[in-house]
Protein backbone atom coordinates (compact mmCIF):
# COMPACT_ATOMS: atom_id res chain seq x y z
CA UNK A 1 0.00 0.00 0.00
CA UNK A 2 1.35 3.60 -0.48
CA UNK A 3 1.06 5.85 1.94
CA UNK A 4 1.94 9.69 1.99
CA UNK A 5 4.60 11.55 3.05
CA UNK A 6 4.83 13.71 5.69
CA UNK A 7 6.76 16.84 4.45
CA UNK A 8 6.61 20.70 5.41
CA UNK A 9 5.14 23.80 3.62
CA UNK A 10 8.50 25.05 1.62
CA UNK A 11 8.98 21.23 0.82
CA UNK A 12 5.81 20.29 -0.46
CA UNK A 13 5.34 23.76 -2.30
CA UNK A 14 8.93 23.10 -4.32
CA UNK A 15 7.31 20.10 -5.71
CA UNK A 16 5.20 22.04 -7.95
CA UNK A 17 7.59 23.11 -10.91
CA UNK A 18 6.99 26.46 -12.85
CA UNK A 19 4.26 25.25 -15.91
CA UNK A 20 2.44 23.16 -13.48
CA UNK A 21 -1.29 22.39 -13.62
CA UNK A 22 -3.05 22.79 -10.36
CA UNK A 23 -6.03 22.99 -8.63
CA UNK A 24 -6.68 24.21 -5.28
CA UNK A 25 -10.55 24.03 -3.91
CA UNK A 26 -11.37 27.82 -2.83
CA UNK A 27 -15.29 27.78 -2.30
CA UNK A 28 -16.95 29.17 0.28
CA UNK A 29 -14.03 31.41 1.89
CA UNK A 30 -13.73 27.63 3.98
CA UNK A 31 -11.17 25.36 4.09
CA UNK A 32 -8.96 26.63 1.69
CA UNK A 33 -5.10 25.48 1.35
CA UNK A 34 -4.28 29.28 1.67
CA UNK A 35 -0.74 29.10 3.07
CA UNK A 36 -0.07 26.97 0.34
CA UNK A 37 -1.17 29.88 -2.53
CA UNK A 38 1.39 32.35 -0.09
CA UNK A 39 4.52 29.91 -0.57
CA UNK A 40 3.63 29.29 -4.52
CA UNK A 41 3.65 32.98 -4.47
CA UNK A 42 6.82 33.25 -2.02
CA UNK A 43 8.72 31.04 -4.12
CA UNK A 44 7.71 33.09 -7.15
CA UNK A 45 6.12 30.52 -9.44
CA UNK A 46 5.57 31.16 -13.02
CA UNK A 47 3.00 30.00 -15.98
CA UNK A 48 0.78 28.07 -14.01
CA UNK A 49 -1.87 26.55 -15.54
CA UNK A 50 -5.26 26.87 -12.79
CA UNK A 51 -7.92 25.33 -12.85
CA UNK A 52 -10.92 25.71 -10.47
CA UNK A 53 -14.71 26.23 -10.43
CA UNK A 54 -15.81 29.05 -7.90
CA UNK A 55 -12.57 31.00 -6.86
CA UNK A 56 -12.22 34.16 -4.99
CA UNK A 57 -9.22 35.76 -3.03
CA UNK A 58 -6.65 33.05 -3.27
CA UNK A 59 -6.95 32.88 -6.86
CA UNK A 60 -6.52 36.83 -7.37
CA UNK A 61 -3.34 37.11 -5.26
CA UNK A 62 -1.75 34.07 -7.55
CA UNK A 63 -2.69 35.86 -10.26
CA UNK A 64 -1.66 39.00 -9.48
CA UNK A 65 1.98 38.33 -7.81
CA UNK A 66 2.09 36.72 -11.98
CA UNK A 67 2.48 33.03 -11.15
CA UNK A 68 -0.60 31.99 -13.62
CA UNK A 69 -0.80 32.09 -17.46
CA UNK A 70 -3.72 30.29 -18.09
CA UNK A 71 -6.94 29.51 -16.14
CA UNK A 72 -10.45 27.36 -16.76
CA UNK A 73 -12.61 28.86 -14.26
CA UNK A 74 -16.29 29.01 -13.31
CA UNK A 75 -15.98 32.02 -11.12
CA UNK A 76 -13.62 34.42 -9.89
CA UNK A 77 -14.67 37.18 -7.77
CA UNK A 78 -15.36 38.18 -4.36
CA UNK A 79 -19.21 37.99 -4.20
CA UNK A 80 -20.61 40.65 -2.14
CA UNK A 81 -17.37 42.46 -2.09
CA UNK A 82 -17.11 42.59 -5.87
CA UNK A 83 -14.89 42.22 -8.64
CA UNK A 84 -11.72 40.31 -8.29
CA UNK A 85 -9.47 43.47 -9.12
CA UNK A 86 -5.82 41.23 -9.86
CA UNK A 87 -7.74 39.06 -12.11
CA UNK A 88 -9.68 41.81 -14.04
CA UNK A 89 -6.86 43.25 -14.82
CA UNK A 90 -4.55 40.30 -16.01
CA UNK A 91 -7.60 39.65 -18.44
CA UNK A 92 -8.42 43.02 -19.42
CA UNK A 93 -4.74 43.63 -20.15
CA UNK A 94 -4.44 40.29 -21.71
CA UNK A 95 -1.48 38.67 -19.39
CA UNK A 96 -4.19 35.87 -18.46
CA UNK A 97 -5.55 33.69 -20.92
CA UNK A 98 -8.83 32.67 -19.76
CA UNK A 99 -11.81 29.61 -20.77
CA UNK A 100 -14.92 30.58 -19.24
CA UNK A 101 -17.37 27.62 -17.70
CA UNK A 102 -20.02 27.34 -15.27
CA UNK A 103 -19.13 26.08 -11.17
CA UNK A 104 -21.30 22.90 -12.57
CA UNK A 105 -19.51 22.30 -15.74
CA UNK A 106 -16.36 22.61 -13.66
CA UNK A 107 -17.24 20.45 -11.16
CA UNK A 108 -18.99 17.68 -13.65
CA UNK A 109 -15.18 18.11 -15.36
CA UNK A 110 -13.29 16.91 -12.07
CA UNK A 111 -16.22 14.52 -11.55
CA UNK A 112 -15.39 12.92 -14.84
CA UNK A 113 -11.71 12.68 -14.13
CA UNK A 114 -12.22 10.99 -10.84
CA UNK A 115 -14.15 8.43 -11.81
CA UNK A 116 -11.67 7.35 -14.78
CA UNK A 117 -13.93 8.67 -17.68
CA UNK A 118 -13.03 10.74 -20.44
CA UNK A 119 -15.99 13.32 -20.54
CA UNK A 120 -19.93 13.88 -18.59
CA UNK A 121 -23.17 14.73 -20.76
CA UNK A 122 -24.88 17.79 -18.99
CA UNK A 123 -27.80 19.84 -19.62
CA UNK A 124 -25.94 23.23 -18.57
CA UNK A 125 -23.80 25.66 -21.16
CA UNK A 126 -26.62 25.30 -23.51
CA UNK A 127 -27.54 28.05 -25.72
CA UNK A 128 -25.36 30.40 -23.76
CA UNK A 129 -21.90 32.08 -25.17
CA UNK A 130 -20.26 29.88 -22.43
CA UNK A 131 -20.47 27.10 -24.80
CA UNK A 132 -20.18 29.49 -28.28
CA UNK A 133 -16.65 30.75 -26.53
CA UNK A 134 -15.47 28.08 -24.87
CA UNK A 135 -12.66 25.53 -25.96
CA UNK A 136 -14.05 23.35 -28.28
CA UNK A 137 -11.24 20.67 -26.91
CA UNK A 138 -13.15 20.73 -23.68
CA UNK A 139 -16.86 21.16 -23.84
CA UNK A 140 -18.98 20.61 -26.91
CA UNK A 141 -22.64 20.11 -27.84
CA UNK A 142 -23.64 16.43 -28.13
CA UNK A 143 -26.49 13.98 -28.80
CA UNK A 144 -27.64 11.70 -26.27
CA UNK A 145 -27.16 8.03 -28.13
CA UNK A 146 -30.08 7.00 -25.78
CA UNK A 147 -32.63 9.73 -26.49
CA UNK A 148 -31.76 11.71 -29.21
CA UNK A 149 -31.82 15.24 -27.13
CA UNK A 150 -29.20 17.67 -26.97
CA UNK A 151 -26.67 18.06 -24.43
CA UNK A 152 -22.96 19.57 -22.95
CA UNK A 153 -20.52 17.02 -23.63
CA UNK A 154 -17.61 18.37 -20.93
CA UNK A 155 -14.45 17.11 -20.50
CA UNK A 156 -12.42 15.40 -17.44
CA UNK A 157 -9.70 17.17 -16.09
CA UNK A 158 -6.30 16.04 -14.90
CA UNK A 159 -4.51 18.63 -12.77
CA UNK A 160 -0.96 17.72 -12.41
CA UNK A 161 -1.52 18.61 -8.60
CA UNK A 162 -4.82 19.06 -6.51
CA UNK A 163 -4.30 20.99 -3.39
CA UNK A 164 -6.45 20.58 -0.24
CA UNK A 165 -6.45 21.41 2.97
CA UNK A 166 -8.73 19.54 5.94
CA UNK A 167 -9.11 19.68 9.60
CA UNK A 168 -7.24 16.70 10.19
CA UNK A 169 -5.38 14.20 8.50
CA UNK A 170 -4.84 11.03 10.73
CA UNK A 171 -1.11 9.54 10.93
CA UNK A 172 -1.69 7.30 8.23
CA UNK A 173 -2.67 9.52 5.65
CA UNK A 174 -6.25 8.93 6.08
CA UNK A 175 -8.29 12.64 5.38
CA UNK A 176 -10.87 13.63 7.75
CA UNK A 177 -12.83 16.75 7.44
CA UNK A 178 -16.10 18.60 9.34
CA UNK A 179 -18.58 20.56 7.23
CA UNK A 180 -19.39 21.29 3.47
CA UNK A 181 -17.42 18.89 0.99
CA UNK A 182 -18.33 21.73 -1.81
CA UNK A 183 -16.73 19.76 -5.43
CA UNK A 184 -13.20 19.05 -2.60
CA UNK A 185 -13.33 15.45 -3.29
CA UNK A 186 -13.91 15.26 -7.16
CA UNK A 187 -10.71 18.21 -7.52
CA UNK A 188 -8.68 16.21 -4.69
CA UNK A 189 -9.48 12.62 -6.76
CA UNK A 190 -8.73 13.73 -10.49
CA UNK A 191 -5.53 15.06 -9.22
CA UNK A 192 -2.34 13.10 -10.59
CA UNK A 193 -0.11 14.48 -7.38
CA UNK A 194 -2.87 15.17 -4.43
CA UNK A 195 -1.09 17.10 -1.76
CA UNK A 196 -3.45 17.62 1.68
CA UNK A 197 -2.79 20.79 4.17
CA UNK A 198 -4.48 20.24 7.41
CA UNK A 199 -4.85 22.23 10.63
CA UNK A 200 -3.80 19.14 12.73
CA UNK A 201 -2.68 15.63 12.58
CA UNK A 202 -4.34 13.28 14.83
CA UNK A 203 -4.11 9.64 16.04
CA UNK A 204 -5.57 6.86 13.39
CA UNK A 205 -8.10 5.94 16.23
CA UNK A 206 -9.74 9.30 16.09
CA UNK A 207 -10.74 8.78 12.41
CA UNK A 208 -11.20 5.02 12.64
CA UNK A 209 -14.18 6.03 15.06
CA UNK A 210 -15.60 8.47 12.75
CA UNK A 211 -15.32 7.18 9.41
CA UNK A 212 -18.29 9.07 8.05
CA UNK A 213 -16.10 12.14 8.60
CA UNK A 214 -13.43 10.48 6.06
CA UNK A 215 -13.38 12.05 2.91
CA UNK A 216 -9.87 10.49 1.12
CA UNK A 217 -8.35 7.17 2.08
CA UNK A 218 -4.83 7.50 2.60
CA UNK A 219 -3.72 5.57 -0.44
CA UNK A 220 -4.92 8.66 -2.75
CA UNK A 221 -2.86 10.91 -0.61
CA UNK A 222 0.60 11.70 -1.63
CA UNK A 223 1.98 14.80 0.83
CA UNK A 224 0.30 16.52 4.01
CA UNK A 225 1.23 18.94 5.30
CA UNK A 226 0.78 20.20 9.11
CA UNK A 227 -0.76 23.66 9.06
CA UNK A 228 -2.79 25.29 11.94
CA UNK A 229 -4.80 28.69 11.14
CA UNK A 230 -3.54 27.20 7.21
CA UNK A 231 -6.74 28.69 6.06
CA UNK A 232 -6.92 32.35 6.81
CA UNK A 233 -7.98 34.52 5.99
CA UNK A 234 -10.54 32.32 5.26
CA UNK A 235 -12.82 30.03 7.63
CA UNK A 236 -11.93 26.69 8.87
CA UNK A 237 -15.21 25.08 10.02
CA UNK A 238 -15.39 24.09 13.62
CA UNK A 239 -11.59 25.70 14.13
CA UNK A 240 -11.87 29.41 12.90
CA UNK A 241 -14.43 31.96 11.33
CA UNK A 242 -13.16 34.36 8.17
CA UNK A 243 -11.22 37.44 8.56
CA UNK A 244 -13.52 38.84 7.16
CA UNK A 245 -11.63 42.54 7.78
CA UNK A 246 -8.23 41.28 6.54
CA UNK A 247 -10.40 40.11 3.18
CA UNK A 248 -12.01 43.81 2.89
CA UNK A 249 -8.33 44.97 3.13
CA UNK A 250 -6.90 43.01 0.61
CA UNK A 251 -10.10 43.75 -1.71
CA UNK A 252 -9.33 47.45 -1.25
CA UNK A 253 -5.27 47.48 -1.60
CA UNK A 254 -5.58 44.98 -4.40
CA UNK A 255 -7.71 47.46 -6.72
CA UNK A 256 -4.57 49.14 -7.32
CA UNK A 257 -1.36 47.21 -8.69
CA UNK A 258 1.04 49.30 -6.27
CA UNK A 259 -1.20 48.33 -2.83
CA UNK A 260 -1.23 45.00 -4.12
CA UNK A 261 2.98 45.11 -4.27
CA UNK A 262 2.61 46.67 -0.29
CA UNK A 263 -0.01 43.71 0.14
CA UNK A 264 2.09 40.59 -1.00
CA UNK A 265 5.15 42.84 0.48
CA UNK A 266 3.76 42.90 3.92
CA UNK A 267 2.06 39.47 4.49
CA UNK A 268 4.01 37.14 1.95
CA UNK A 269 7.30 38.76 0.78
CA UNK A 270 8.64 39.77 4.00
CA UNK A 271 7.21 37.06 6.47
CA UNK A 272 9.20 33.50 6.68
CA UNK A 273 6.95 31.31 6.70
CA UNK A 274 3.08 30.92 8.19
CA UNK A 275 3.98 31.36 11.88
CA UNK A 276 5.06 35.03 10.87
CA UNK A 277 2.30 35.60 8.75
CA UNK A 278 0.05 34.82 11.88
CA UNK A 279 2.45 37.20 13.92
CA UNK A 280 1.66 39.82 11.45
CA UNK A 281 -2.61 39.05 11.68
CA UNK A 282 -1.72 39.25 15.48
CA UNK A 283 -3.06 37.46 18.40
CA UNK A 284 -6.08 39.07 19.18
CA UNK A 285 -7.16 38.49 16.02
CA UNK A 286 -6.70 35.18 15.55
CA UNK A 287 -8.36 34.00 19.07
CA UNK A 288 -11.44 36.39 18.28
CA UNK A 289 -11.75 34.05 14.99
CA UNK A 290 -11.54 31.11 16.91
CA UNK A 291 -14.85 29.12 16.52
CA UNK A 292 -17.62 29.33 19.00
CA UNK A 293 -18.31 25.81 19.61
CA UNK A 294 -21.72 25.87 19.74
CA UNK A 295 -21.74 27.40 16.90
CA UNK A 296 -18.62 26.40 14.44
CA UNK A 297 -18.04 29.80 13.86
CA UNK A 298 -17.13 33.04 15.32
CA UNK A 299 -19.25 35.72 17.31
CA UNK A 300 -17.33 38.51 16.10
CA UNK A 301 -19.10 39.58 14.10
CA UNK A 302 -22.73 39.57 15.49
CA UNK A 303 -20.83 41.69 18.08
CA UNK A 304 -19.84 45.16 15.40
CA UNK A 305 -22.35 47.70 15.45
CA UNK A 306 -25.01 48.37 12.55
CA UNK A 307 -22.77 48.99 9.54
CA UNK A 308 -20.15 49.62 11.42
CA UNK A 309 -17.09 47.91 9.41
CA UNK B 1 -49.41 55.90 8.23
CA UNK B 2 -46.50 55.79 6.04
CA UNK B 3 -43.44 54.60 6.72
CA UNK B 4 -39.91 55.46 5.93
CA UNK B 5 -37.87 52.78 3.58
CA UNK B 6 -35.17 52.63 1.01
CA UNK B 7 -35.10 51.39 -2.84
CA UNK B 8 -33.21 48.89 -1.72
CA UNK B 9 -35.31 47.67 0.73
CA UNK B 10 -38.31 47.87 -1.70
CA UNK B 11 -36.43 45.82 -3.72
CA UNK B 12 -35.73 42.99 -1.40
CA UNK B 13 -38.94 43.04 -0.14
CA UNK B 14 -40.99 42.77 -3.51
CA UNK B 15 -38.47 39.74 -4.30
CA UNK B 16 -39.22 37.93 -1.66
CA UNK B 17 -43.18 38.29 -2.11
CA UNK B 18 -42.22 36.13 -5.37
CA UNK B 19 -41.44 32.65 -3.44
CA UNK B 20 -44.50 30.71 -2.54
CA UNK B 21 -44.55 28.84 0.46
CA UNK B 22 -43.38 25.09 0.64
CA UNK B 23 -40.87 25.73 -2.95
CA UNK B 24 -37.66 24.73 -2.93
CA UNK B 25 -35.13 27.74 -4.05
CA UNK B 26 -31.57 27.63 -5.44
CA UNK B 27 -30.21 31.07 -3.97
CA UNK B 28 -27.57 32.79 -5.84
CA UNK B 29 -25.07 35.01 -4.22
CA UNK B 30 -25.98 39.03 -3.16
CA UNK B 31 -29.42 40.11 -2.90
CA UNK B 32 -31.06 37.07 -3.55
CA UNK B 33 -29.65 35.59 -0.14
CA UNK B 34 -31.37 38.76 1.13
CA UNK B 35 -34.75 38.11 0.08
CA UNK B 36 -35.15 34.25 0.46
CA UNK B 37 -34.05 34.68 4.03
CA UNK B 38 -37.05 37.85 4.25
CA UNK B 39 -39.23 34.96 2.92
CA UNK B 40 -38.63 32.56 5.51
CA UNK B 41 -39.06 34.40 8.38
CA UNK B 42 -42.69 36.09 6.92
CA UNK B 43 -44.83 34.40 4.02
CA UNK B 44 -42.95 31.45 3.52
CA UNK B 45 -41.93 29.31 6.60
CA UNK B 46 -41.51 25.82 5.10
CA UNK B 47 -39.33 27.95 1.71
CA UNK B 48 -36.33 25.41 1.50
CA UNK B 49 -33.65 27.35 0.59
CA UNK B 50 -30.18 25.51 -1.37
CA UNK B 51 -27.30 26.84 -2.40
CA UNK B 52 -24.37 25.77 -4.21
CA UNK B 53 -22.39 24.92 -2.30
CA UNK B 54 -24.07 22.34 -1.00
CA UNK B 55 -26.35 23.78 1.90
CA UNK B 56 -30.16 22.49 1.61
CA UNK B 57 -32.95 23.60 4.21
CA UNK B 58 -31.09 26.04 5.86
CA UNK B 59 -32.59 27.97 8.74
CA UNK B 60 -29.59 30.03 9.76
CA UNK B 61 -29.59 32.44 12.50
CA UNK B 62 -26.56 34.73 11.34
CA UNK B 63 -26.97 36.19 7.48
CA UNK B 64 -24.55 35.05 5.04
CA UNK B 65 -22.41 36.99 3.25
CA UNK B 66 -21.67 34.76 1.24
CA UNK B 67 -23.36 31.18 -0.73
CA UNK B 68 -20.68 28.81 1.23
CA UNK B 69 -20.73 30.87 4.80
CA UNK B 70 -20.30 28.70 7.07
CA UNK B 71 -22.99 30.59 9.25
CA UNK B 72 -25.09 28.13 7.02
CA UNK B 73 -24.10 24.82 8.76
CA UNK B 74 -26.27 26.09 11.88
CA UNK B 75 -29.43 24.35 11.99
CA UNK B 76 -29.62 23.23 8.70
CA UNK B 77 -31.64 20.13 7.46
CA UNK B 78 -28.26 18.75 5.08
CA UNK B 79 -25.59 19.90 3.79
CA UNK B 80 -24.44 17.94 0.25
CA UNK B 81 -21.37 18.19 -2.22
CA UNK B 82 -21.94 20.73 -5.57
CA UNK B 83 -22.59 17.78 -7.73
CA UNK B 84 -25.32 16.92 -5.12
CA UNK B 85 -26.89 20.07 -5.30
CA UNK B 86 -26.34 21.39 -8.81
CA UNK B 87 -27.35 17.80 -10.31
CA UNK B 88 -30.76 18.40 -8.48
CA UNK B 89 -31.40 21.26 -10.51
CA UNK B 90 -31.50 19.05 -13.78
CA UNK B 91 -34.06 16.72 -12.17
CA UNK B 92 -36.59 19.17 -12.18
CA UNK B 93 -36.94 19.36 -8.53
CA UNK B 94 -35.89 22.64 -8.09
CA UNK B 95 -38.86 25.14 -7.98
CA UNK B 96 -37.31 28.34 -8.45
CA UNK B 97 -33.93 29.80 -9.10
CA UNK B 98 -33.28 33.48 -7.82
CA UNK B 99 -30.07 35.15 -9.52
CA UNK B 100 -28.63 38.80 -9.46
CA UNK B 101 -26.24 39.64 -12.81
CA UNK B 102 -24.61 42.82 -13.92
CA UNK B 103 -26.62 43.04 -17.10
CA UNK B 104 -30.12 41.98 -18.28
CA UNK B 105 -31.68 42.23 -21.79
CA UNK B 106 -35.26 42.09 -22.99
CA UNK B 107 -35.59 38.38 -23.40
CA UNK B 108 -34.02 37.94 -19.71
CA UNK B 109 -30.51 36.71 -20.82
CA UNK B 110 -28.33 37.69 -18.18
CA UNK B 111 -24.67 38.56 -18.09
CA UNK B 112 -21.86 38.09 -15.55
CA UNK B 113 -19.15 37.77 -17.49
CA UNK B 114 -17.72 41.30 -19.53
CA UNK B 115 -18.91 44.39 -20.30
CA UNK B 116 -17.48 44.89 -23.89
CA UNK B 117 -16.33 42.30 -26.48
CA UNK B 118 -15.53 38.95 -24.68
CA UNK B 119 -12.04 38.96 -26.75
CA UNK B 120 -11.43 42.53 -25.93
CA UNK B 121 -13.11 43.40 -22.83
CA UNK B 122 -13.85 47.03 -21.43
CA UNK B 123 -14.78 45.36 -17.77
CA UNK B 124 -14.15 42.01 -16.65
CA UNK B 125 -16.82 41.04 -13.68
CA UNK B 126 -16.13 37.28 -12.55
CA UNK B 127 -18.16 35.14 -14.41
CA UNK B 128 -21.00 32.17 -14.35
CA UNK B 129 -20.13 30.96 -11.15
CA UNK B 130 -23.60 28.51 -10.51
CA UNK B 131 -25.81 31.20 -12.04
CA UNK B 132 -25.68 29.45 -16.11
CA UNK B 133 -26.42 26.33 -13.73
CA UNK B 134 -29.35 27.81 -12.09
CA UNK B 135 -30.61 29.62 -15.25
CA UNK B 136 -30.53 26.70 -17.56
CA UNK B 137 -32.62 24.40 -15.50
CA UNK B 138 -34.23 25.66 -12.32
CA UNK B 139 -38.10 25.63 -13.12
CA UNK B 140 -38.30 28.89 -13.25
CA UNK B 141 -36.48 31.74 -12.60
CA UNK B 142 -36.10 35.24 -10.78
CA UNK B 143 -33.67 38.60 -11.25
CA UNK B 144 -33.10 41.05 -8.77
CA UNK B 145 -31.60 43.95 -10.07
CA UNK B 146 -31.05 47.62 -9.80
CA UNK B 147 -32.73 49.41 -12.46
CA UNK B 148 -30.57 51.70 -14.71
CA UNK B 149 -29.79 51.97 -18.47
CA UNK B 150 -26.07 50.21 -18.82
CA UNK B 151 -27.48 47.20 -16.62
CA UNK B 152 -30.78 47.10 -18.46
CA UNK B 153 -29.25 46.83 -22.42
CA UNK B 154 -31.90 45.45 -25.66
CA UNK B 155 -28.60 42.86 -26.34
CA UNK B 156 -26.32 41.78 -23.72
CA UNK B 157 -22.67 41.77 -24.49
CA UNK B 158 -22.35 38.03 -23.03
CA UNK B 159 -24.78 35.25 -22.11
CA UNK B 160 -23.46 33.96 -19.10
CA UNK B 161 -27.17 32.43 -18.19
CA UNK B 162 -29.68 31.98 -20.85
CA UNK B 163 -33.28 33.45 -20.79
CA UNK B 164 -35.32 33.15 -23.71
CA UNK B 165 -32.09 33.52 -25.93
CA UNK B 166 -33.71 35.51 -28.79
CA UNK B 167 -37.42 35.37 -27.67
CA UNK B 168 -38.29 33.26 -31.33
CA UNK B 169 -40.81 30.23 -30.03
CA UNK B 170 -39.17 27.49 -28.24
CA UNK B 171 -35.86 28.90 -27.67
CA UNK B 172 -34.81 27.52 -24.82
CA UNK B 173 -36.43 23.69 -25.49
CA UNK B 174 -34.63 23.81 -28.91
CA UNK B 175 -31.76 24.61 -27.34
CA UNK B 176 -32.15 21.64 -25.21
CA UNK B 177 -32.65 23.62 -21.69
CA UNK B 178 -34.84 22.12 -19.06
CA UNK B 179 -36.29 24.99 -16.96
CA UNK B 180 -38.91 27.22 -18.07
CA UNK B 181 -37.10 30.48 -17.95
CA UNK B 182 -37.00 33.76 -16.39
CA UNK B 183 -40.61 34.35 -14.82
CA UNK B 184 -39.63 37.85 -12.86
CA UNK B 185 -37.22 40.53 -12.84
CA UNK B 186 -36.93 42.92 -9.76
CA UNK B 187 -35.36 45.88 -9.58
CA UNK B 188 -35.32 49.33 -7.22
CA UNK B 189 -37.97 50.77 -9.41
CA UNK B 190 -41.01 48.22 -10.60
CA UNK B 191 -41.47 44.44 -11.01
CA UNK B 192 -41.39 42.99 -14.36
CA UNK B 193 -41.99 40.02 -16.37
CA UNK B 194 -42.24 38.48 -19.84
CA UNK B 195 -44.86 38.40 -22.54
CA UNK B 196 -45.83 34.54 -22.93
CA UNK B 197 -45.47 34.99 -26.88
CA UNK B 198 -42.74 37.31 -27.71
CA UNK B 199 -41.41 36.70 -24.10
CA UNK B 200 -40.16 40.19 -24.23
CA UNK B 201 -40.30 42.21 -20.91
CA UNK B 202 -42.88 43.55 -19.77
CA UNK B 203 -43.98 46.22 -16.97
CA UNK B 204 -45.80 44.50 -14.19
CA UNK B 205 -45.72 46.86 -11.16
CA UNK B 206 -43.78 50.32 -10.20
CA UNK B 207 -42.88 51.07 -7.07
CA UNK B 208 -44.46 53.32 -5.10
CA UNK B 209 -43.27 57.13 -6.06
CA UNK B 210 -41.98 55.89 -9.25
CA UNK B 211 -43.79 55.96 -12.79
CA UNK B 212 -42.97 55.45 -16.61
CA UNK B 213 -41.33 58.38 -16.67
CA UNK B 214 -38.84 57.02 -14.14
CA UNK B 215 -38.91 53.21 -15.15
CA UNK B 216 -38.16 54.08 -19.19
CA UNK B 217 -35.11 56.43 -19.11
CA UNK B 218 -33.67 53.76 -17.10
CA UNK B 219 -34.32 51.22 -19.77
CA UNK B 220 -32.24 50.54 -23.44
CA UNK B 221 -34.57 49.22 -24.98
CA UNK B 222 -38.63 49.74 -24.85
CA UNK B 223 -40.64 47.92 -22.37
CA UNK B 224 -44.26 46.63 -23.13
CA UNK B 225 -47.17 47.30 -20.94
CA UNK B 226 -50.72 47.26 -21.03
CA UNK B 227 -52.38 47.60 -16.87
CA UNK B 228 -49.41 48.75 -14.87
CA UNK B 229 -50.27 48.28 -11.00
CA UNK B 230 -48.79 50.03 -8.40
CA UNK B 231 -46.30 47.86 -6.35
CA UNK B 232 -47.86 47.14 -2.67
CA UNK B 233 -45.36 48.94 0.13
CA UNK B 234 -43.03 47.17 2.51
CA UNK B 235 -45.16 46.54 5.12
CA UNK B 236 -44.20 47.43 9.03
CA UNK B 237 -43.92 43.99 10.18
CA UNK B 238 -41.94 43.27 6.22
CA UNK B 239 -39.40 46.03 7.43
CA UNK B 240 -38.98 45.39 11.23
CA UNK B 241 -38.01 41.72 10.16
CA UNK B 242 -36.01 42.53 7.07
CA UNK B 243 -33.64 45.15 9.63
CA UNK B 244 -33.92 43.49 12.59
CA UNK B 245 -33.89 39.89 11.93
CA UNK B 246 -32.78 39.13 8.68
CA UNK B 247 -29.41 42.36 8.16
CA UNK B 248 -29.19 43.35 11.61
CA UNK B 249 -25.51 44.24 11.30
CA UNK B 250 -26.78 46.45 7.93
CA UNK B 251 -24.41 43.90 6.22
CA UNK B 252 -26.26 44.68 2.59
CA UNK B 253 -29.14 47.36 4.00
CA UNK B 254 -26.56 49.72 5.16
CA UNK B 255 -23.20 49.33 3.22
CA UNK B 256 -25.17 48.62 -0.13
CA UNK B 257 -27.53 52.31 0.33
CA UNK B 258 -23.97 54.19 0.86
CA UNK B 259 -23.24 54.16 -3.08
Amino acid sequence: MKSPKFVTLEEAVSLVKDGSSIVCPSFGYEKVAFAFIRELIRQRKKDLYLYGSGMNVDADMLIGAGCVSKAEIGYIGFENIGIAPCFRRAVESKTLEVEDYSNFIMTARFFAGDMGIPYIPMHSGLGSDILRYGNPEHIKEITCPFTGEKLLGVRAIHPDFAIIHAQRVDTEGNVSIDGPKYDNIEKAKSAKTLIVTCEEIVRSEMVRENPESAILPSFLVDYVVEVPFGAHPYACYKYYDYDWEHIEMYAKMAKSPEGFQEYVEKYIFSVKNNWEYLERIGLEKILRLRANSSLGYSTYYEHLERGAE
Amino acid sequence: MSQQYSSLEMMVVSASRELKDGEVVFVGTGLPMLAAQLALYTHTPNLVIMYESGYIGCKNIHLPRLVGDIRLMYNLAMVGSMIDVLGLLQTGKVDVGFLGGAQVDMYGNINATVIGDYRNPKTRLPGSGGANDIASSANRVLIIMNHEKRRFPSKVDYITSPGYLDGSEDARKKKGLLGRGPAKVITDLAVLTFDEITHRMKIESIHPGFTLKDVEPQTDFELIYDKVSETQAPTEEELKILRDRVDPLGFYLVRRERK
